[in-house]
């Protein structure tokens, strides 16, 4: 392999310019339940901290 | 190691994940150990480089990392420090307006605060110190209509959402369909679509009718099977839901099947002990369910006495998580995506946010993590009428009142004392261009508070570490999945919108 490979970077500026979900244009739909912030907190395994 | 610098391994590749410009790179061997010589400087004797690797290949990994400095601007100097954080526009009223007038489209009404299920893992169940609890209160239709006029009247988005919200928005149907029916003789020429998010129970042959004939997105909760989804979602008697619901939907599907195939979604809320292959299978096997698309949330594990019961070691979410990813990476072509639904739900919000980030201009300012400009793009509106950031924040400060409007004062107070967190504690972490942690994470219920928000940097660093990983392992297996997966209409189960 060569020395390096650069990943592709999204070059479209969201409109609000953040991190958020709300750069998706789906994004008030997605956001129907309570959980939408606790699903990004937990996504992947965080949940399995074990308590 | 510098500090906006992140260091990880798939199973075949070395990478950094550079928290300024936002860049990952893979890198050879060499360049790696090149890197921990002179940029981190662990390696105290080079020497050891040299006896490994032969001069030219040395020195080729020399000229490699001087082009990622130059020209991709990774790996800077250690002194180098970010100027901040800031919105793209300055914090004013007027900056405010316009964008909220741009691009508010859903306005989400919490209906009443009294539900007709006691569901173990709810939010309102009182094992949520944060949260409030199920109470008598609904909202009466003076409350709603000045909300909707509010919301009619600042958002020029055309395509504007009303979201019937609760505790359980059916126990006030009437309301709902004063809404309704006041929206279709009052905005007429203005473009909206209603949803409701219901657990599913209450649904008879006339509301079912209703929601057909008022074109609703339906969100019901479904957790999985009849031995998942009985678990926790039970009513008043501690009686399990499922044939309620199943009942209902074949209901619903009896009636109008395009609409039922169309317009109801499902949110499933995963909880111990997390078996989320039995879960899996029932979305992607029950004949009921399975053409339908599904949104995949898990219980909040924050600030409760929830997880008090709860033994871990019964716990099925690992082995669960690591069948999950074998799938997914096992089934990465085209032809097979729509296969991947669960998976996708599951993993997509983390990759989605990996794949898509953005390019970061050199000492440029930095997004506040993840977020919003509160009444930006949604507002809730509680039983009595004043205005919340979300429903996830219906126990928090409000920003405005339907006699009042968005209290700007407010608006700018939140994000002014937000971003005063960030230039305190991000410009230090590798993780600040990733981070999603938002008004949620920092609210203690009085104010937003930085010592509250500081209880998820961990978590956030260990989520995105985990989530660079299985991005980096995805891509490496096909590059051009992320592609299909940002195209949407490639997974998508149906219209939704």
């Amino acid at each position: 392999m060569k020395n390096f490979y650069v990943f592709p970077l999204n070059l479209k500026e969201p409109k609000c310019g953040g991190n958020c979900v709300c750069d998706d244009e789906a994004c008030a739909e997605k956001c129907t339940t309570w959980g939408s912030a606790n699903a990004s907190m937990n996504a992947v395994d965080n949940s399995t901290e074990k308590k | 190691m510098l500090k906006y610098i992140f260091e990880f391994k798939t199973a075949n590749y070395s990478y950094f994940y550079d928290g300024i410009t936002n860049h990952i790179v893979r890198v050879s061997d060499v360049l790696r150990d090149v890197i921990h010589a002179e940029i981190i400087r662990d390696i105290k004797d080079c020497s050891n480089i040299y006896s490994k690797y032969s001069r030219r290949i040395i020195n080729s990994a020399y000229k490699s990392l001087k082009i990622l400095q130059d020209k991709y601007k990774i790996f800077r100097n250690e002194k180098f420090k970010i100027k901040g954080f800031t919105l793209p526009f300055d914090i004013n009223e007027e900056n405010l307006k316009l964008f909220i007038n741009e691009n508010n489209k859903k306005l989400s009404l919490g209906i009443t605060e009294q539900c007709n299920l006691r569901c173990a893992y709810c939010t309102y169940s009182g094992k949520y110190y944060k949260e409030r609890v199920h109470s008598n209160k609904f909202m009466n239709f003076e409350i709603a209509k000045k909300a909707v006029d509010f919301f009619m009247n600042i958002s020029n988005n055309k395509r504007k959402l009303i979201n019937f919200y609760g505790g359980e928005p059916l126990l006030n149907f009437d309301l709902i369909k004063e809404v309704v029916n006041y929206c279709s003789i009052t905005y007429k020429s203005k473009s909206y679509i209603f949803s409701l998010s219901t657990n599913g129970t209450l649904i008879d042959e006339n509301i079912a009718s209703f929601l057909i004939k008022n074109d609703f997105l339906c969100y019901i909760s479904l957790d999985g099977p009849e031995d998942v989804h009985d678990i926790y979602r039970t009513n008043t008697k501690g009686q399990g839901t499922f044939e309620k619901i199943m009942t209902n939907l074949r209901l619903i599907k009896s009636l109008n099947e395009k609409y039922y195939k169309k317009n109801v979604i499902f949110l499933i809320t995963l909880a111990p002990p997390y078996d989320l292959i039995k879960i899996k299978e029932f979305f992607s096997q029950n004949e009921l369910v399975k053409e339908n698309l599904y949104l995949v949330n898990t219980v909040n594990t924050n600030d409760t006495i929830f997880f008090e019961d709860k033994n871990p070691n019964d716990w099925k979410l690992e082995e669960s998580i690591k069948v999950m990813k074998e799938e997914l990476l096992e089934n990465l072509s085209e032809k097979d995506i729509r296969g991947l639904t669960f998976h996708i739900r599951y993993f997509l919000e983390l990759l989605i946010r990996i794949h898509k980030r953005k390019m970061h201009l050199e000492n440029s300012f930095y997004y506040p993590n993840g977020i919003c400009i509160p009444g930006g793009r949604r507002f809730f509106v509680n039983t009595e009428g004043e205005f919340k950031i979300c429903e996830k924040l219906d126990n928090f400060l409000s920003i405005g009142d339907v006699y009042s409007g968005f209290y700007f004062s407010q608006i700018k107070y939140l994000l002014k004392k937000y971003i005063s967190f960030c230039n305190k504690d991000c410009v230090n972490c590798w993780a600040l261009s990733l981070c999603d942690l938002c008004f949620v994470h920092a609210n203690n219920v009085e104010d937003i508070n930085i010592e509250e928000r500081r209880k998820f940097c961990e978590k956030i660093r260990k989520r995105y570490a985990k989530g660079l990983v299985l991005y980096a392992t995805l891509f490496e297996k096909n590059s051009s999945f992320f592609e299909l997966l940002t195209n949407e209409d490639n997974w998508r189960m149906n219209n939704e919108i």
